[in-house]
């Protein structure tokens, strides 16, 4: 992927210029990391759809304003994340910091103590997914932004519009509240 | 997330390639046809739009080339003939002739048309229409004497010299140099009879640079060289 990142840039002038060619190329490139990051963030297909569509649509509107200096995926998933964000914020108020992290010390302490399962590979993925769909919003973003889109703490602190702490600090919460999920008993 | 592939290490958390090999193993969704197809429709129409654009700038250069085409055939057309229909081809050919011009003044008669065209020498015509002004007749003189090589250095002097021109529109000279050569001559001679010799040396003159060839009677040669 990284190899690849590399002509992001020049794909996006390209495609300012005219190229349908290097628009489908850039398409190709993210399109499966993009959708299963909404996706995953929004647990629900039509939904995910339509950000999908909104997050390119907002790439076809600024590619004149798109500057190589920037890196592509960081700036194509910063779009998709506020999009998911808004999305958030008019379904549903917002969990804050303090009622998600009530809610994580109050799954964690018990699980903690669970001895760890042979799980079948479905369950594991079972699990996985439920565990993600479990997680407050800001948090599941950060995972989903690890896992599939293998970006760095900085990286995901640009995306996420927060600091390397902050980010970092939802990071370790969020994969210790998947993997509790993962050990927990059925 | 790539399992066998480290993260950066001073982002490496606990635990984090046993759940990126967990999470690696799931689904890979993807767009369906549909959303695919919507998404590249979003890109097309820009590009279908600067085509848009460009076609009348395209459509609208050809037009335009094609039109100035026609207009300057409809001038060439239009310049043409007047020289064929306003002056016969004998008396043309006669004066190229005479003047034996540079190969460069070949196309300059016909651009000139009828401007450039002095009158021929035999048959004397008639009166020069009042409508010829002084500037269309500047061109026929200035015509004739680069194409008469002999009388160069007069024609230089006549030309350099600003004042006589002056005279020349006072005096209504341009009509004169209508005339043909046989009334030129009683031009000259009234001329010299009323006493006006400097305008009659410079019409015997002008005489001698447009009909090099004409027979000068003897009182007039006597004049001057």
């Amino acid at each position: 992927m990284e190899a690849r990142v590399a002509d992001d840039g020049g794909l996006m002038l390209a495609w300012a210029g005219g190229s349908a060619a290097a628009f489908d190329e850039l398409y190709a490139r993210h399109k499966g990391t993009l959708y299963r990051f909404l996706l995953r963030s929004v647990s629900d297909r039509a939904t995910a759809d339509e950000l999908f569509q909104d997050t390119w649509s907002r790439v076809v509107v600024a590619r004149d304003r798109y500057r190589p200096d920037a890196k592509f995926t960081t700036w194509l998933l910063q779009i998709a994340h506020n999009l998911a964000v808004d999305h958030f914020r008019r379904q549903r108020p917002q969990a804050g910091a303090e009622e998600t992290e009530a809610v994580f010390a109050a799954q964690m302490a018990p699980e903690r103590d669970q001895p760890e399962q042979a799980l079948t590979d479905f369950e594991q993925r079972r699990r996985m997914q439920r565990a993600i769909e479990s997680l407050p919003d800001d948090q599941r973003a950060t995972f989903v932004l690890r896992m599939e889109n293998d970006l760095s703490v900085d990286e995901i602190a640009v995306v996420t519009g927060v600091g390397r702490e902050t980010a970092k600090s939802r990071l370790r919460y969020a994969m210790a509240r998947v993997r509790d999920q993962l050990t927990a008993s059925p | 997330m790539n399992p066998n592939t480290p993260p950066p290490s001073d982002d490496e958390l606990p635990d984090e390639r046993e759940l990126a090999a967990i999470y690696g193993r799931l689904p890979k969704d993807e767009p369906d046809a549909g959303l695919d197809a919507r998404v590249r429709a979003l890109a097309v129409p820009r590009s279908n739009g600067r085509r848009r654009t460009r076609w009348p700038i395209a459509l609208g250069s050809a037009a335009a080339l094609v039109l100035a085409a026609a207009a300057a055939w409809q001038l060439r057309d239009a310049q043409a003939p007047l020289p064929v229909a306003d002056h016969e081809a004998a008396p043309v050919e006669a004066l190229r002739e005479r003047a034996a011009p540079a190969p460069s003044m070949a196309p300059a008669a016909p651009a000139a048309g009828p401007l450039a065209t002095p009158a021929p020498a035999p048959p004397p015509p008639p009166a020069p229409p009042a409508a010829i002004t002084a500037e269309a007749a500047k061109p026929s003189a200035h015509a004739e004497s680069r194409s008469a090589a002999k009388v160069a250095p007069q024609v230089m002097h006549t030309k350099s010299a600003p004042s006589p021109q002056a005279d020349e529109a006072i005096a209504g000279f341009a009509p004169v140099s209508e005339l043909a050569p046989d009334d030129r001559v009683g031009e000259i001679r009234r001329l010299l009879g009323s006493g006006q010799r400097d305008l009659a040396l410079r019409r015997l003159r002008d005489l001698r640079e447009r009909y090099p060839r004409y027979d000068l009677p003897q009182d007039l040669r006597d004049l001057g060289p």
